[in-house]
């Protein structure tokens, strides 16, 4: 039995939104703000104007370039996992650091602190079902440093604590370099490409535009053969087409033109098809990463990213409230719905609140269990002859019981009843009143023990010779 | 004639409010009047939906953008001071950050109130800012940041500002998505918006201080 694929695309309409993206990549383009990633592209059949800096890309240079992207790879762990992509259950990944923590009881959100991210690495260590961790740039306010050595700092933090794969989010070149030298200090290796324990992402400025940093950032990640999730996150309305077709061509053609770059870059490198379909509220001006249309148009761009063979890496968990409240589990729970019923190898966006500005323990628990359950309802229903169960119902017979049949030992275990770990099923007699309370019970209990580091001792002596290098750099160039 | 500026404005008709004013300057109207007794009345009915919720961030656009024609006839026609601004402003994002909606957002709304704009754009380095403090001499100076990582752009111009000596010259508005308060505070800003309308509203108050 394979998972339960939404389609909400039918082929034809998959030919047509594909041609009219190769339209808008071959009479558009999009605006690269780095002459060195123009001139690469240029001579492998872009077409490039200096003065405006925007680059075209003919239909066959798309095809033959997106030809080149792995169908399929794999990325590690430090701790000896691997995770084969694609794969038909979706990895999930947490979170260590956001602008913004919002404590247990607490009615706004702080400053973060290192603290935060070695809890954050403890509760993603804790939890099986986390196969890797992301991180965002964002300074914790206890380290008094340049913004660029406090994020190495907290890399080295993160890299320390908790050994699972990284999904980055460098914003500026500096940033990646730093996170690139820990990470290859962090391996025994110090091969990137060879002991894939770190994914970049790269996103365009919507719409149509790839920064300056980006595009340094792009070269070096691919350089160094990192894989790269391209995830253009343009906002219906503002710096997209209102329409969600207009939408879906425009981020189509931003993360397929981000794909071509790395290829053209590193012929080969592993490279993930994704994107954050925002909308711009033309009611209120804010930008929204959730409403009806955020799953609706996931779907359909994991759908186009399917087309192409591409792997597949959703942005998802999102949610507009600034708290654990309605809207939050109303517009998490129908993202992650539609995002692994899509097949994303990759889900992310756990323990966000306010738009992927606040980062919550608490809420990191909860989003875990809303995958899960997520997850159970897209594995379907498996029909075998041994679930079918007929010996089983013959032998309980009417008015009997299954509690004890050697069917219920042999599958209740199986993944065919979802266990979960914050729902209250304990009515009146649970200690928590409420699954924000349940999952403040278990964050408790896990940053209650003291936190080891996950790195091995070499690692950690490599780490710091690697800091203490990119602290030099980094005062030199000022 | 109040009447149809209220309707032309409120449809957002450029053409309309250009014919308009056209034909009210040619029967005698003072530019006052116009401006003060039909266009700026219905910008603020325009400005009233729009906190309602009533109208939506295009449609105020347009018919900011109606109201920018009208003023477009009426300024070569403006004598002395008979015809107050609310003030000139300085907008721009901050150096690093392509982000240019909510910033451009937020010059629309003040020069529909009345505001004089000077868009300097996107990526915007403290130096460019700190230059067009001095030459245009505004009374606020806007900053945008819609990144974490550009954010600190809006200390470094405000820093500038103080060591051009021009810091005390202007008030300074800071906004953009991860911006808090607390942090408008901590970099020294005068005053923080969190959205285009308030914005306008800080604007305005800054204005009057």
């Amino acid at each position: 039995m394979k998972p339960i694929r939404l389609t909400l695309l039918s082929d034809d309409e998959k030919r047509i939104i594909h041609a009219a993206t190769l339209e808008v990549l071959e009479t558009v383009g999009v605006r690269v703000y780095d002459a060195g990633l123009r001139d690469l592209m240029r001579r492998q059949g872009a077409r490039v104007d200096d003065v405006s800096g925007d680059v075209r890309l003919p239909p066959k240079v798309v095809a033959d370039t997106l030809a080149l992207a792995p169908k399929s790879f794999k990325l590690v762990s430090r701790r000896g996992e691997t995770l084969t992509i694609p794969t038909e259950q979706t990895y999930v990944c947490s979170r260590v650091l956001l602008p913004k923590f919002l404590d247990y009881g607490a009615s706004r959100p702080r400053d973060p602190l290192s603290g935060d991210v070695i809890k954050a690495c403890q509760i993603a260590n804790a939890l099986d079902d986390v196969n890797l961790v992301l991180r965002t740039d964002a300074p914790v306010s206890d380290i008094e440093a340049s913004p660029d050595v406090n994020g190495l700092l907290t890399m080295q933090l993160a890299l320390t604590y908790t050994a699972k794969h990284f999904l980055c989010i460098p914003i500026n070149f500096e940033a990646m370099k730093s996170w690139v030298a820990l990470a290859e200090a962090a391996t025994e290796s110090g091969d990137l490409a060879g002991e894939p324990i770190m994914t970049l992402e790269v996103s365009t400025t919507a719409p149509l535009q790839l920064d300056h940093d980006s595009c340094r950032i792009l070269r070096l990640g691919a350089e160094k053969g990192l894989p790269v999730m391209a995830m253009p996150m343009p906002a219906g309305g503002g710096t997209a087409p209102v329409t969600t077709a207009g939408e879906l061509v425009a981020m189509n053609a931003e993360a397929l033109f981000i794909i071509v770059a790395t290829q053209m870059v590193r012929p080969g490198c592993p490279s993930f098809y994704g994107g954050i379909p925002c909308t711009f509220d033309l009611r209120t001006g804010i930008i929204s990463l959730s409403s009806p249309e955020f799953p609706l148009l996931t779907s359909s761009s994991l759908e186009m990213g399917r087309f192409y063979g591409l792997p597949l890496l959703s942005a998802s968990k999102y949610t507009d409230s600034l708290t654990f409240d309605e809207q939050c589990g109303a517009e998490k729970i129908m993202a992650a719905f539609a995002s692994m019923a899509s097949g994303a190898d990759i889900l992310y966006g756990n323990g966000d609140l306010d738009n992927a500005l606040v980062l919550s323990l608490e809420q990191l628990i909860i989003d875990l269990d809303l995958v899960l359950a997520a997850r159970r309802f897209v594995q379907g229903i498996i029909v075998d002859k041994e679930r079918l169960a007929v010996e089983a119902i013959r032998r309980v017979g009417p008015a009997g019981h299954y509690l004890e049949d050697p069917h219920t030992m042999q599958f209740m275990r199986a993944g065919e009843r979802f266990v979960p770990k914050t729902y209250n099923r304990l009515g009146h007699r649970s200690t928590a009143r409420t699954q924000l309370e349940k999952a403040h019970e278990m964050a408790e209990k896990i940053i209650g023990r003291p936190a080891q580091p996950a790195a091995s001792a070499a690692a950690m002596k490599r780490m710091e010779a690697a800091v203490a290098r990119r602290v030099a750099e980094l005062k030199a160039i000022g | 004639m109040k009447a149809a500026f209220h309707e032309k404005i409120l449809a957002g008709d450029r053409e309309g409010i250009e014919a308009l004013t056209k034909e009210a300057v040619g029967k005698g109207t003072s530019v006052a009047k116009i401006i003060n007794e039909y266009l700026m009345p219905a910008m603020e009915e325009v400005g009233r939906q729009y906190e309602e919720g009533e109208m939506f961030i295009p449609e105020m656009l347009m018919a900011a953008h109606a109201m920018q024609a009208g003023m477009a006839i009426l300024k070569p026609l403006i004598v002395g001071d008979e015809v107050k601004t609310a003030g000139g402003v300085v907008i721009g994002t901050v150096q690093g950050d392509l982000h240019d909606i909510g910033k451009s957002l937020v010059g629309m709304m003040l020069e529909s109130a009345g505001f004089e704009v000077h868009d300097l754009g996107t990526d915007v380095a403290p130096a460019r800012f700190v230059a067009a403090v001095r030459d245009e001499k505004p009374a606020i100076l806007g900053l945008s940041a819609m990144l974490t990582t550009t954010m600190p752009n809006m200390k470094a111009t405000i820093d500038a500002l103080k060591e051009a000596g021009l810091r005390e010259k202007v008030l300074v508005l800071v906004g953009g998505a991860p911006l808090t308060s607390e942090f408008a505070s901590s970099i020294g800003a005068d005053g923080y918006a969190e959205d285009a309308s308030s914005a306008m509203q800080r604007a305005k108050a800054l204005a009057r201080s």
